[in-house]
């Protein structure tokens, strides 16, 4: 996959992902605060904190949702290019239109998993923080609602036959 | 069901689509087609990251992002240097032994690559090695972190097949020495008969020292977490953190190059890449859900029961499966996806579960080095601005010391298990 964002709404995009992407940072500090204040804690001051175990977790899910989209932006997921790679340019294009519409296809049907989950759980809250479902699937359904419309603006893009800029040339 | 799932998967993979969605895209169709609750998908993705083991893939990324920005490989490259000296294929010898001791701190292979493979390529290559020769010891020597504790994929393989972490990152050291002593063995034939060239230094007493002196923060870190872990003090997941609140003191207290935007970059780099192998894991335990639900472990346990009850007889069976598999799936896929296919199995037939672990673990790690999922090539290559059939080329040689490795690792269940044994009595 490229990076594909010269099309309508790319730029706003990009800016919502590389905002997904600053929190799941965010995040990734808290989690290793979290961790190793467990470890002071328990080691020196004798005292457990169950709740920090759980947070930490929810820590772990957040950044990998959030940081999909950005991934997926700038075509930074681990994919096999190599049958591809050896097409000729128009039918390389044809394939790599078909990839994105499977991850369309995925991140639809991923939604509509998280409607029917959230539909009838949305409130069934963690044991220890009492973090509700909709809160702790909250970077799910962002991740997953992102990479549906990064997917569709990809699709859109090469149906239109625009240019595929590299990452570098479309991040800031 | 099956079918349908393994058919979309590599139709999929093959088109260029990220793994991810490969593994996601077929266990959802399965889903939908056979008429199972589609909650199912979503459900299982995100419970398969809340995980505390998990939590140990971003810090150790982290850790090892941290102590790379600070330089301290660097100074560790050049001590290493020191000690061994001007003898023929040295800097190759170098390379083996650094990513030993940096395999201490990080758990992954291709952190290991992106740490040091620059500076071990740049350096082979400024004294007459071929980049070939550079790309393939890098790659090669790159196996050895994820067999060495820490490591990720261990870590993973534990918490799948319900084996102790801590016992099974032990069981690592044994055969981690093995590979750095069998890849240094083939760099010394290799020197011989390419004539490799000496290595530049100069190395003496005070010079060591100096430099020992400097890279001792650096050094500490791996027998600290090694320490911490036997000790009991800290569990695996939080020696991850442990390491990086090591390195975040070492470079900001002892070494002083570490800075707040450099914090900020490694926060960036392991965001960005535990997001890539994460959702990997979660999409991949859909997968593995629906083939259970298909019943194929249970089913591929009693045919591989079936063809033999002898261990070793399995052990080589499995070593196949794995290195084939290795060639089309991510490693921690393939963790999430074979094991609880093929352990149930061998362990009932007698294999011990860690050399098991052991087993699958360095299995997949060669596999990063084949062609067409060979991640460990893709990332060399761009480190080395090689084309990828090069780099494979490069590696080949080193083939026969690590496969040597995996034989020697399936047939002594001691070499896995005895240091555990021991360290538990």
């Amino acid at each position: 996959m490229n990076g594909e964002t010269d099309v309508a709404g790319g730029r706003a995009l990009e800016g919502v992902a590389i905002g997904c992407r600053v929190v799941s940072m965010l995040l990734l500090a808290l989690m290793c605060a979290l961790i190793v204040g467990q470890v002071v804690g328990r080691n020196l001051f004798d005292t457990g904190m169950p709740w920090a175990d759980e947070l930490a977790r929810f820590c772990g899910v957040a950044i990998v949702f959030l940081c999909v989209p950005l991934l997926a932006l700038r075509g930074q997921h681990v994919a096999v290019d190599m049958v591809p790679m050896l097409l000729p340019d128009p039918a390389r294009r044809w394939v790599g239109l078909f990839a994105e519409i499977l991850i369309l296809a995925f991140a639809a049907i991923a939604l509509w998993g998280l409607y029917a989950f959230l539909g009838r759980a949305w409130k069934f809250a963690s044991p220890s923080l009492g973090i509700p479902n909709w809160v702790f699937y909250s970077p799910a359904i962002v991740g997953f609602f992102l990479l549906a419309v990064i997917s569709a603006v990809r699709v859109v893009g090469l149906v239109r036959n625009q240019p595929l800029p590299q990452a570098d040339k479309v991040l800031p | 069901m099956s079918i349908v799932l393994i058919i979309v998967f590599f139709v999929a993979l093959v088109v260029g689509a990220p793994i991810a969605v490969a593994l996601g895209l077929s266990s959802a169709l399965a889903i939908v087609l056979f008429d199972l609750p589609v909650h199912v998908l979503v459900q299982r993705a995100v419970n398969a990251l809340d995980s505390t083991p998990l939590l140990a893939v971003p810090l150790f990324i982290l850790a090892a992002s941290l102590l790379n920005a600070m330089g301290v490989t660097t100074h560790i490259f050049d001590l290493v240097r020191l000690v061994v000296g001007r003898i023929r294929g040295a800097v190759g010898q170098v390379s083996i032994l650094v990513s030993l001791i940096f395999s201490g701190v990080s758990g992954a292979a291709l952190a290991d690559i992106g740490a040091l493979g620059k500076i071990q390529i740049d350096q082979m290559v400024a004294q007459g090695y071929t980049r070939r020769f550079g790309a393939g010891i890098t790659i090669a020597a790159a196996t050895i972190g994820p067999i060495f504790p820490p490591s990720i994929p261990l870590i993973i393989y534990a918490s799948v097949t319900n084996v102790s972490a801590v016992q099974l990152l032990v069981a690592g050291i044994v055969p981690a020495l093995l590979i750095t002593a069998l890849l240094m063995a083939q760099v010394a034939v290799m020197a011989r008969l390419y004539d490799l060239p000496r290595d530049t230094v100069s190395p003496s007493l005070p010079a060591i020292a100096k430099k020992a002196l400097v890279s001792l923060p650096a050094l500490a870190a791996p027998i600290l977490l090694i320490g911490g872990l036997l000790s009991g003090y800290f569990g695996p997941t939080e020696v991850a953190g442990v390491t990086v609140a090591y390195a975040l003191l070492i470079g900001f207290l002892v070494y002083r190059t570490l800075t707040l935007k450099a914090v900020w970059e490694s926060l960036r780099e392991t965001a960005e890449a535990t997001a890539g192998i994460l959702f990997i894991v979660a999409t991949a335990a859909v997968f593995a859900w629906v083939l259970t639900l298909d019943r194929v472990p249970a089913v591929a346990g009693s045919f591989l029961l079936g063809l033999s009850d002898n261990p070793l007889v399995l052990l080589l069976l499995v070593n196949l499966l794995l290195l084939v598999v290795g060639m089309f799936l991510e490693s921690i896929a393939a963790i999430l996806i074979i094991a609880p296919i093929v352990a149930p199995a061998l362990h009932a037939a007698g294999v011990d579960p860690l050399q098991l672990g052991i087993v699958f673990v360095l299995n997949l790690m060669i596999g990063l080095l084949t062609p067409p999922v060979g991640m460990s090539l893709y990332m060399v290559s761009i480190i080395a601005k090689m084309p990828v059939h090069s780099v494979v080329r490069g590696v080949l040689p080193f083939f026969v010391p690590l496969v040597l490795s995996l034989l020697v690792v399936s047939a002594i269940p001691a070499v896995s298990t005895w240091l555990p044994n021991l360290l538990s009595q």
